[in-house]
């Protein structure tokens, strides 16, 4: 987990890495990577990919950095940053991730609790996948995910339902 | 059997955050170009933006100031200055495009407000007409920093500076009918 930092910290720190100090960005970073890296590796089921868009995330943040006016939080700033990179691959990837990956076989071992769930998302198809990690987790609204996804409403509701529904008949399994 | 708050408890104990397997940072270190720095230190658009930003957006009592003239020859000499950086504006993120289209704007409606001289009395309110142009322009510049990304914000963007270019055109002609 990330640990708390001061609202004042925060703005020293984002205003040492807006004029170029590495160290502060590397704080900021280190700060906030574990939530981007964790919606990138459960919207795309994979490692690599997600350590890349990770980093493509931060640069980004560099790079436009100068033009955050604190108008919004920090962190609101950098996961809008971040859901919106993460969402552009998922739809750069969706035909290769799409309705295949419920053909994976169930993990044989005993699975526990939380940890289940985890696993058991990447079994998800990836539009009900993509669906469920921007409501459940993120919190997104049905409306902003549609717009984000470029779907309906209406099928981000059903995506939702239906990733609840597989979820519950593989956590009986188990 | 797992019940609908089964599933809830469950979805609600799973962690904000993961942890990356490796340390992605000294990569990341090495792929933050030095650039960046100069880029924002003496980028055009920032530097001289935040300079004359007191005189980019309209301002009713400017115009009636003894120092509009030179406001709007300053306006008009950084709009040309900015679309001269032609290197600046291919490679600009949405964020910088939003700031150079608010500048071209600017420019243009200075510009047209030197032709302005008589005013038909159907547009006696023409400053607030501008005025609350100005705030929508001013929402959706905000909104752009919230959300780099959004292509759509700059579409409004474009949309609200033609409007207001359309309504002070026809401000302008109305004096010359």
């Amino acid at each position: 987990m990330s640990k708390e930092l001061l609202p004042q910290d925060e703005k020293r720190l984002i205003e040492a890495a807006k004029s170029g100090k590495k160290p502060a960005f590397a704080q900021l970073y280190r700060l906030h990577h574990r939530r981007v890296y964790a919606l990138a590796y459960r919207m795309l089921s994979d490692q690599s990919k997600a350590e890349d868009i990770c980093q493509e995330v931060f640069i980004k943040v560099w790079q436009q950095l100068a033009f955050f006016r604190g108008q919004s939080s920090f962190s609101t700033w950098l996961y809008s940053i971040s859901t919106r990179t993460v969402v552009d691959h998922w739809r750069q990837n969706k035909d290769t991730l799409s309705d295949g990956d419920l053909a994976v076989e169930p993990a044989t071992e005993e699975l526990h609790d939380d940890r289940d769930l985890e696993q058991l998302l990447h079994r998800l198809p990836a539009k009900a996948r993509a669906v469920f990690v921007l409501f459940a987790i993120e919190g997104y609204q049905h409306n902003e995910i549609a717009q984000l996804l470029e779907i309906a409403e209406g099928n981000s509701k059903a995506q939702y339902h239906r990733a609840r529904q597989l979820l519950k008949e593989w956590l009986d399994e188990n | 059997m797992k019940t609908e708050n089964d599933l809830d408890a469950l979805i609600a104990a799973l962690p904000k955050e993961l942890n990356p397997e490796r340390d992605l940072w000294p990569e990341l270190e090495a792929r933050l170009e030095p650039k960046w720095q100069v880029t924002t230190a003496k980028n055009p658009l920032e530097s001289l933006l935040l300079k004359f930003k007191p005189y980019l957006s309209f301002a009713p009592h400017l115009w009636q100031s003894a120092s509009v003239a030179s406001v709007l020859v300053g306006v008009l000499f950084l709009g040309s200055q900015m679309f001269d950086d032609k290197v600046l504006l291919a490679s600009s993120s949405l964020e910088q495009r939003a700031l150079a289209m608010q500048l071209h704007y600017e420019h243009a409606k200075a510009t047209q407000l030197l032709g302005l001289n008589e005013i038909h009395p159907a547009f006696e309110d023409w400053q607030v007409q501008m005025g609350i142009l100005e705030s929508a322009i001013k929402q959706v510049l905000e909104a752009v920093s919230q959300s780099p990304e959004s292509d759509f914000l700059l579409g409004q963007l474009r949309f609200l500076y033609e409007q207001q270019q359309n309504f002070l055109q026809k401000v302008v002609q109305s004096g010359q009918i």
